[in-house]
Parts: structure tokens; sequence; C-alpha cells
């Protein structure tokens, strides 16, 4: 894969990842990946690799997202796919004339511990309609990878992970490639799944830009890994 | 032809039977709405208590009166309630072009007081003012109708013009595409039919039932028909009920379009109350509310799964309910129930709902005639509704002479061409099927109930039929303006990306040569466990082309099916109650797989009675074989359905053979059967031979194959 990725490649890359989770029956459902003009000022030609008809904003109003923001984006589609368990994949790329120049990798997880048996038929908020209560809510957090050149500043890492809250932005070393992001999120909330799904530990994970931490920023806590 | 009465609200039964005697002494044939049309001004409600409708004597509209009047005064209140009458009428009836003539009408409205006995006509007043004994000599000279006004003047009083919001079709500019067809199917649908008014008219003094073919308009009747009680007793707590919660929006449209074009008025929704059957926490339903006024716990669906199982969630919380009603003090909470997809619904709901609506019971209940497909199914009314001490049932349908229906078929499908239909009942029966139909009606003679008529031979016990669609049951249009072989197509594809490829071009054409708008199809999924996948792959495919959609029921059963822009995917259960001109049923080879035949077999009949005009149904692969056979032999015989009728011990062996196995682990069932599938590919791929398999499993094999050999019928 080159250092400077298509967005046909990129697209095809997040493609066949669904299709995967599909054939394999780890994914509910999930969006067709598509290119859409994303023009900026500098880079006309600058597409986003998403689902369709992405919200401008990955949180609609401020805060943490909590249950009502999985409801919005669930009843809005704004995912990539949908999990066996209810949790959710946001997987949005910006690709300009030099290759990837931004991303928005979440992992949303269901609020709620549910029957994935009636998750396969059912609607997915009637499940949590029926059977999410306090004794059944997962405190859990969406976990998003973000790339974004512009807002880059001391407090802000080019790249960082978020979680819990808005001001978390724990460094990463570069942008992430897919591969990456599946990693996290499979080893980490899938333990089982990584080690008996070899496709997901074989997708590539060679990087997809050089590497955009500052000194200071990485001298501190951060995340990193090999490129 | 006859005089024909509907019998719809009355103020004063005695005095409509008097009024309908003086007009049988001078009209031979026409017909009489009592209670008939509600009308509105723009100020207040007008009085219609009879409408006479005759060649002979034309059109005259009836206000009672109570008494004669005591003087001028009062005299000028009724002269200024009949004049207000006239207005209405004539601005209800100018709104049809069929009706005008220049500026002015082709009929002349004729309007009439009818007073206990007789009384001085006011001196300066259009219209009848005379005593009951005198409306026949009245009635005789007024002039005929012109000749063809009959026709026009029918369809005006039957049109309902706000059955369907009438999209515009802006865009359809050919006159043969299929947009073109649909917006002339489209103004058909307007009208209902003498049936579908009767039914939404009259209103015993009891329970009702109202049966007809998916499609036939039962929904549209049931909340006409709740409007207009509405409309008549404002204060009457009056309750539609239904089991798809999808049929929420629909029903609440209708009541509320069907309440404006009458009353000139949005119903209020205090008393007019649309709930679904069972209810959830944020939303009363019919059940939930009877429990709470009983002061019983209301269970919900995650309680109710678990004590009673998925399949008998409802039927478990209603059983246990209606044993605490019957050992309380019960208050009837309504005025008058009218249920939908009663079908769908367990006999103890009804039994609540029978104690919980006062006398004189008005429980009304519309359901699909044979949506199962399985006769034998349907609750009698002793099931339904109980007997009372004595043993009698509860509710009886006869008929009362002289009073409104109880027990009314709508005989007319019009969602259904006859091919679609024909076809529907065809692969949902197994008429054609190699090893010979999985199910057929206890009683041949419900062939002829549905709107079939033999071609050939004998439909009985034992021998050979031959049957297509009678013409009357179904609306003209269909035969005017469309084709079978383009109504009905069957396309068989090697593999699934084969059959999706082929979809989302032949979606394309639908939109642009043939100017359907994506709101027009409908793509029905028959598997609702692997649904959201299956829509993955079809939402791919048709984005490929530049063809928006979406799966309705992903986030919550309350999405709306039909979104503008964009073609709407969905499974059976989802898709059920909605209907869409052109359909695609995808993976029909599923009505072949697995041990719960009947089950697969009446989803196809759902999936492809969902058609309004067009369905394409769709298979792919080697287990397609049978479906495609099938297919062929419908098209081979031109939609006529020939097949010899079961014995009843035949009937037996076939419900036997083919009952639906409740397995224990329907996911197990399901892991196990997708396990044999894989082994199969593997021998027909050569990848494995049956000689690879150890011993025993390969004596097992042979033997389970040996005894289910042995269990087929000689058919």
């Amino acid at each position: 894969m080159p250092m400077s990725p298509t967005s046909r490649s990129v697209r095809d890359e997040v493609q066949n990842f669904l299709d995967h989770l599909l054939s394999a029956d780890v994914a509910l459902l999930a969006n067709p990946t598509v290119v859409s003009a994303a023009p900026t000022h500098s880079d006309p030609r600058r597409v986003a690799v998403s689902w369709p008809e992405p919200d401008s904003k990955f949180l609609p109003f401020r805060g943490s997202p909590g249950v009502a923001t999985y409801v919005h984006w669930l009843s809005t589609s704004q995912y990539s796919a949908i999990l066996f368990d209810g949790s959710l994949l946001q997987l949005t790329y910006l690709v300009g004339s030099e290759g990837i120049c931004g991303h928005r990798l979440a992992y949303v997880p269901c609020p709620f511990e549910l029957d994935v048996d009636l998750l396969r038929s059912e609607p997915v908020l009637d499940v949590c309609d029926a059977f999410g209560s306090v004794h059944t809510v997962a405190l859990r957090s969406a976990v998003h990878f973000d790339y974004d050149e512009a807002r880059s500043a001391p407090d802000h890492p080019t790249v960082h992970m978020s979680l819990n809250a808005d001001s978390c932005r724990v460094p990463c070393v570069a942008p992430m490639r897919l591969g990456h992001f599946v990693e996290w999120v499979f080893k980490h909330f899938y333990a089982t799944l990584w080690q008996s799904d070899r496709y997901l530990r074989s997708l590539a994970r060679s990087g997809w830009g050089g590497p955009t931490i500052s000194e200071p920023q990485a001298q501190g806590l951060h995340l990193s890994w090999a490129r | 032809m006859s005089l024909e009465v509907v019998r719809g609200e009355s103020r004063n039964r005695a005095i409509a039977q008097a009024l309908i005697e003086q007009i049988a002494a001078v009209v031979q044939s026409g017909t009489v709405y009592l209670g008939y049309p509600v009308l509105a001004s723009a100020d207040d409600k007008v009085q219609v208590d009879a409408l006479l409708v005759s060649e002979e004597h034309g059109l005259v509209a009836f206000q009672y009166a109570d008494n004669n009047p005591a003087d001028a005064a009062d005299m000028q209140r009724y002269v200024d309630q009949q004049d207000r009458l006239y207005a209405v009428l004539d601005s209800n009836l100018r709104r049809h072009d069929g009706l005008r003539r220049g500026r002015g009408l082709r009929v002349e409205i004729n309007t009439a007081t009818v007073f206990p006995t007789a009384v001085d006509a006011p001196d300066v007043a259009d219209g009848i003012y005379c005593g009951m004994a005198e409306v026949a000599d009245r009635l005789a000279v007024l002039p005929p109708l012109e000749p063809d006004a009959m026709e026009a003047l029918h369809a005006a009083l039957q049109r309902v013009s706000t059955i369907k919001p009438a999209k515009k079709r802006e865009s359809v500019t050919g006159t043969s595409s299929r947009g073109a067809k649909i917006k002339q199917i489209e103004k058909g649908i307007a009208n209902l039919d003498a049936w579908q008014k009767r039914a939404a008219i009259e209103n015993p003094d009891g329970p009702q039932r109202i049966r007809g073919l998916a499609g036939s308009g039962k929904t549209v009747v049931l909340a006409l028909k709740a409007a207009y009680l509405h409309s008549y007793y404002p204060d009457w707590k009056i309750a539609v009920t239904f089991h798809s919660r999808a049929l929420y929006q629909q029903i609440q449209d209708l009541v509320t379009r069907f309440s404006f074009e009458h009353s000139n008025d949005a119903p209020n929704f205090e008393r007019l109350r649309i709930m679904h059957s069972w209810g959830s926490a944020r939303r009363a339903g019919i059940y939930s509310e009877i429990a709470t006024a009983l002061n019983a716990p209301v269970r919900d669906w995650a309680f109710a799964r678990s004590a009673f199982g998925s399949d008998d969630a409802f039927s478990g919380v209603c059983d246990e309910l209606l044993s605490i009603a019957r050992q309380s003090k019960v208050e009837p909470i309504y005025d008058a129930v009218l249920i939908d997809e009663a079908q769908d619904l367990p006999p103890s709901f009804f039994k609540l709902v029978y104690m919980f609506t006062k006398e004189p019971k008005r429980v009304v209940w519309g359901y699909d005639e044979l949506q199962r497909l399985s006769e034998g199914a349907m609750p009698t009314m002793e099931e339904l509704f109980g007997t009372n001490e004595a043993g009698e049932n509860l509710v009886s349908l006869e008929d009362v002479p002289g009073e409104a229906r109880r027990d009314i078929t709508l005989p007319v499908c019009y969602r259904n061409t006859p091919w679609a239909l024909a076809t529907a009942h065809a692969l949902g029966f197994g008429i054609y099927r190699h090893d010979g139909p999985i199910q057929h009606f206890d009683d041949p003679q419900t062939w002829l109930d549905i709107g079939y008529r033999p071609v050939s031979g004998v439909l009985q016990a034992g021998r050979s039929v031959e049957l297509e669609r009678q013409a009357g049951s179904y609306p003209a249009y269909f035969t005017e303006l469309l084709e079978p072989n383009d109504a009905v197509q069957f396309h068989r594809f090697g593999n699934e990306t084969e059959q999706d490829t082929w979809l989302a071009h032949s979606i394309l054409n639908d939109l642009h040569a043939e100017e359907l708008e994506p709101d027009d199809i409908l793509i029905v999924l028959p598997n609702t466990y692997t649904s959201k996948r299956r829509y993955s792959s079809v939402a791919r495919a048709l984005h490929t082309v530049g063809v928006a959609s979406h799966l309705a029921g992903v986030s919550t059963s309350l999405d709306e099916l039909f979104v503008p822009n964009s073609v709407a995917v969905a499974h059976i259960f989802r898709a059920k109650g909605n209907e869409a001109p052109m359909v695609y049923v995808l993976d029909a080879q599923h009505a072949s797989l697995g041990p719960d035949r009947i089950t697969r077999r009446n989803t196809l009949f759902t999936a492809v009675t969902r058609s309004r005009a067009w369905v394409r149904i769709c298979s792919y692969g080697p287990s397609a074989d049978e479906v495609a056979t099938e297919a062929q032999e419908i098209e081979a015989r031109q939609f006529r359905l020939a097949f010899r009728v079961p014995s009843p011990a035949e009937l037996s062996v076939m419900r036997r053979l083919h009952r639906d196995k409740a397995a224990g682990d329907p996911e197990k069932a399901r892991h196990a059967a997708q396990v044999v599938g894989q082994l199969l590919d593997a021998f027909d791929q050569g990848e494995l031979d049956i000689d690879d398999l150890p011993p025993d499993l390969r004596s097992r094999l042979r033997s389970r194959l040996s005894e289910a050999d042995a269990d087929e019928p000689d058919v």
C-alpha cells in the first residue's frame, strides 16, 4: 500500500473490511462505503470516504456522547456498521491530493447488554426499549481516533484518541490505518473474536502517513505503533 | 334492481323505517343512505338523516323534524336548516367534474324536511316541507335524473378523495410508462365501492365482522367507520387498534383526513384513540389500558417473552389478564372498538375487548381472509368471544332484517392484480410443487368465496379442477392498463451477487425509463433473521448505480416504511400491511429451505401480495429449482390454478407432513441446516465424497433419509 493511498483504495479497504464483518456475522448491517466531495479552499479535490450522508459534525451537540447520541446515530444511519452486539463503527477518511489528510475512526459501544439473537431479528432500539434498564446498562464510553491537521495545536494533537470527555485527547504518533483501528477495537473488546478471526489480524497496518506527533507530545503519555 | 338501504347511524329508527316505506312506494330502484353523508359547513355540522339516489326521482336529502313547528319562528329554524343542507350539498357536489355543467350542476338537489304530520309550507322557502304520510306523493312528482348522471352521482358520493394522498407525479411525461399507469390506477383507487361504503357506514347495535382478502380495503373501511362514528358521536370513547405498530401512522393519517373530508375538522384524539393492541412504556395500548383499569401489572415484552416465549408473548399476557378480569368488577371503558388485523390477535384479547366495551358491545373487527392460507386456523365466534352461562355464544353474526349488517365481506381485491394474486396462491399452496401442495382449504368452496371461478373440472374433494380469478373480483383498471406477463415476472440467477446486480439495474430502469419514483418501490426480504446482513449487500448494489435505499425497522418498528427519494427494503414482517406499485421479492428460494415449509410458503404469499401493479419474484442458486419450476408452470398456465382437490384424508396427511415443526432451539436448527448445506456443497464441488464420512455417520444419514422417504405420501 503506497504512503499516499488513493480514495479508491481507501474505500476498497474499508469496504472489504465491512464485507468481511457481514460474512462472518460479526456485523448485523453495514452501510455502503462511498466517496463524496469534501473540498476545501486549499484542496478542492479533497474527498471523504465514509457512509452515505454523514453528519457534518461528529457530535451533533456539545458534550460527550451518551445514550441519546447512540439513539440519534442509529436512527439516522450515522454509522459504517452495526456490530452483532449493537455497537457501532464509524469510519471516515479524508483523502486529499497528498493522500490521507484526516480521519475519524469511532467505536461506539451499545449502551446496554442485549440479547444478540434478538438484535439480529428485531429493530435495535426496540430491543433497547424492551431490555434497556439500570440492570442491563453497560458503562462504556465511545472511543474515537481523530486526525485533523487544521485544528492541530499544542493541546490538540494532530492525531489523538478521545474517550469519556471532549477534553481527553491522547496524542497518537501518526494517522491511523484501518488495520490498527481494527486491532484496537477487536483485540481489546472482542478478544475471542480477535483470536479466531485471521482476516482481522491480517489487515494491513503499514502507515498511511508520516509521524505527526510533536516532540513535547512524544515526551508525555501517547500512543505509538510500528509503521 | 331494487331499493337498497344502507343503514348508517339513525337518530330515530322508527322514523327511518317509516321513511323507507314511503320511498319504496314510489321508487323501484335506487339507494337510500341513512345517516349519510356526514357534512359540515364552515361553521358547523349539517344533519343529513337520509339521502335518496334514484334514477326515477333524482337526489333527495331528508331531515327529520321531531315535532311540527309551533309557530313561524320555529318553522324558520327548519327553513334555515334545510337551506344550510342545500348549500353544503351543492358545494360538495360541485367539486366533481362529472356533475358540473357550465357553472351549474347536472343534478338537481332536492331537500325535504319531514314532520310527524302535515304542515303548511313556509311562504318563502325552497324545498319540501311535509308530513311523513305525504313523502311518497311529494317524491312522485320529482323529475328523473339525466340518463348518465346516476353513475357520476354515485361516484361523487362514493368518492373519498383522501384515501390516498395522490402523488402529483409531475415527472411523468410518457403515456405508457409505469409511472403513467400507476397514476391512472391511483385515481381509480380513490373511489370506494358499494361494499366498502356499506361496510363503513353500517353499524349494528352490536359486534360486526368485516372480512376480505388482503388489499380489499379493510383498513380504509375501518378508518372511515371510526371517523364516521366519531363525527356522529363526538363524546364517544372510540378505540381503533391493530397488531402491527407500523399501522399506527397509516390509520392516524386516514382517520384525520376522513374527518377533515366530512367534518371540516380534525378528530379529537382524546376521544377517538388510535392504540396499539399491547402498548408500551411510552404509549398506552388496549392491553395496557385494561390492565391499568384492573390495577393489574402491565407486562412488557421482555417479561412476556421470558414467561411465555416469543411466539406466545402477547397471548400469554392477555390470557393472564383475562383471568384477572374474570375475577374482578369490570367497568367498561369504550363505546366502540375497531380492530384491524384481527387474524394476528389472540382470542383472549377479543374477550377482554368485549368485556370492556359498553353495551351494546360495538366491537368491529376486520381480518384478512386467508392471510395465513389455512382456513382451519381462524377461531370460531365461541373461541373469540366465549359463551354465556347458558352456553350460548356471546356474539352472533346473524343479520337481523331491517338492521345494519353484522357480517360483511369485501369481495374485490384492489391491491393486487389478478395475476399476482393467483401467483401468490399458487406459490403459497405449492399448487405446482413437484411433490404436491403443502396446504389447502378445509372447504374447497372457499376458492369461490375469495373470487375464483372454475374454468374446467369440478371443485370437489378428490376431483381435478382448473380455476382463474373471476372478473368482478378485481377492478377493471388492471386489465385495461397492465399486461399479465409484465405484472408478474420470475427471475432466476446463479448466485446472490448476480441477483442483486440485476435488481439494481432493473430499479434504475424503473426510475428513469419507466418514470416511477423511489418510494414506489419495495424490496422484500423473506428471511427476518438475515435481513440486516442482506440489506447491506443490496444497498451496496443499489448505491453502485446511484440509487439510495434504506432498511425499514433497523432502528425502530415505528420507522416509516416509505421515505421520499429512497427505495424501501423490508423484511416480511415489516412489509406486512404495506404495498407498493413495484415489488421485488428477493431470495424466493427461501420458501424451499428449512423444516417450516408452511410458514415459508405463507411468507412468499405475503411478499407477492405487497404489489399494487408489478411484482418480480427473484431466486438464485440450486435451491431455487423448486420455486423456479413452479413459476414456469404458473406462466405456462397463464395464471390459472390446476390441481386435484385433496380429500379430507389427504388433507390430514398433508397437514401432518408439512406442519411447522417447533424446533426446541430455532437458532440451533438454523445452524444445523447451514452445516448440512455446506456439507452438500462440498459433495457437489467434489471437495468431499460420501465415503469420506465415518461409517457410523454414513449409516445414520442413510437411515434418516430412508425414514423420510417412507413418510412421503403416494400423492
